[in-house]
């Protein structure tokens, strides 16, 4: 097969693929099709703690994980 | 060869059914917003680099991107430093779509000038085996085919912290600005570069 072949055959390979789902906040359920859903085009479901405080973000939401212990980690996963 | 490493990863990826930003996952059910992918990042302990990868809220990612990886270079001397390399952000194909830099407090990262951060990404590699060895190297060749405009973004970076200390007064205010999320960014199309690439090599 070509080089240029290679690119047609991945970008083939590739258009068969759907479209991943978008991230979930960690309090929210797994996701459900609209078919499932009761009320799909009803007004928003209540947070669970209306009132509640904020939640407090973190000073460095992009950071590593623990970017100040020490270097045990392995690349093992 | 760069490109033609990341199309096979992809490719192989593709014949599972599965995109890249899924693989990105390694196998977890649910995706879970500012999570990080895998958990404690992926590490190379002996050459200091690690990359993850994650999403913020659906409300806050520019439209039709999944996620995001974020790359790093830590200092084998001082672990507890390190430094923002670039971010790589995929659409919901799992196709790289755009790179971009960050401010200081996006990451935490002990800021260190272009040219230094250029040093580190040009020799960006993370070895490691298991399911997370393709991702490695599919995000080890994408910083070779990309070079340029990441370098590119890194150089512009910093005349853009220039310019905003210029404007605020000082530098750690532009650091910590929260309204400065990302410095520099550009689109990029995957498929125009492999294209470069692949005919040249013919």
């Amino acid at each position: 097969m070509s080089k240029k072949s290679t690119v047609a055959a991945f970008i083939l390979a590739l258009s068969s693929l759907a479209a991943a789902p978008m991230a979930r906040a960690a309090d929210t359920p797994p996701a459900t099709t609209g078919a499932e859903q009761k009320n799909p085009c009803g007004p928003k479901k209540d947070a669970p703690n209306p009132c509640g405080p904020a939640k407090k973000k973190p000073a460095n939401p992009c950071g590593p994980s623990n970017p100040c212990g020490p270097k045990k980690r392995k690349a093992s996963e | 060869m760069a490109a033609q490493e990341i199309v096979s990863v992809q490719t192989r990826y593709a014949k599972q059914g599965k995109s890249l930003c899924e693989a990105a996952l390694y196998g977890s059910k649910r995706f879970v917003e500012w999570q990080h992918y895998p958990r404690n990042d992926l590490v190379d302990c002996d050459s200091g680099y690690e990359f993850y990868y994650h999403s913020h809220e659906s409300e806050g990612m520019p439209m039709g991107e999944h996620g995001h990886f974020h790359l790093f270079k830590r200092s084998t001397s001082a672990p507890e430093k390190f430094h923002h390399l670039i971010g790589i952000a995929l659409n919901q194909q799992g196709l790289p779509v755009r790179i971009f830099t960050t401010n200081q407090w996006v990451t935490g990262e002990s800021m260190v000038d272009a040219k230094s951060v250029i040093k580190a990404l040009r020799g960006f590699d993370v070895a490691t085996k298991g399911r997370a060895g393709p991702i490695a190297r599919w995000v080890s060749a994408f910083t070779k085919l990309f070079h340029i405009e990441m370098e590119n973004l890194i150089q512009k970076r910093d005349q853009r912290i220039i310019q905003l200390k210029d404007m605020m007064g000082n530098l750690p205010s532009v650091l910590e600005s929260k309204k400065h999320h990302v410095i520099t960014e550009c689109k990029i199309d995957l498929f125009d570069r492999l294209s470069e690439h692949l005919s040249v090599a013919n």
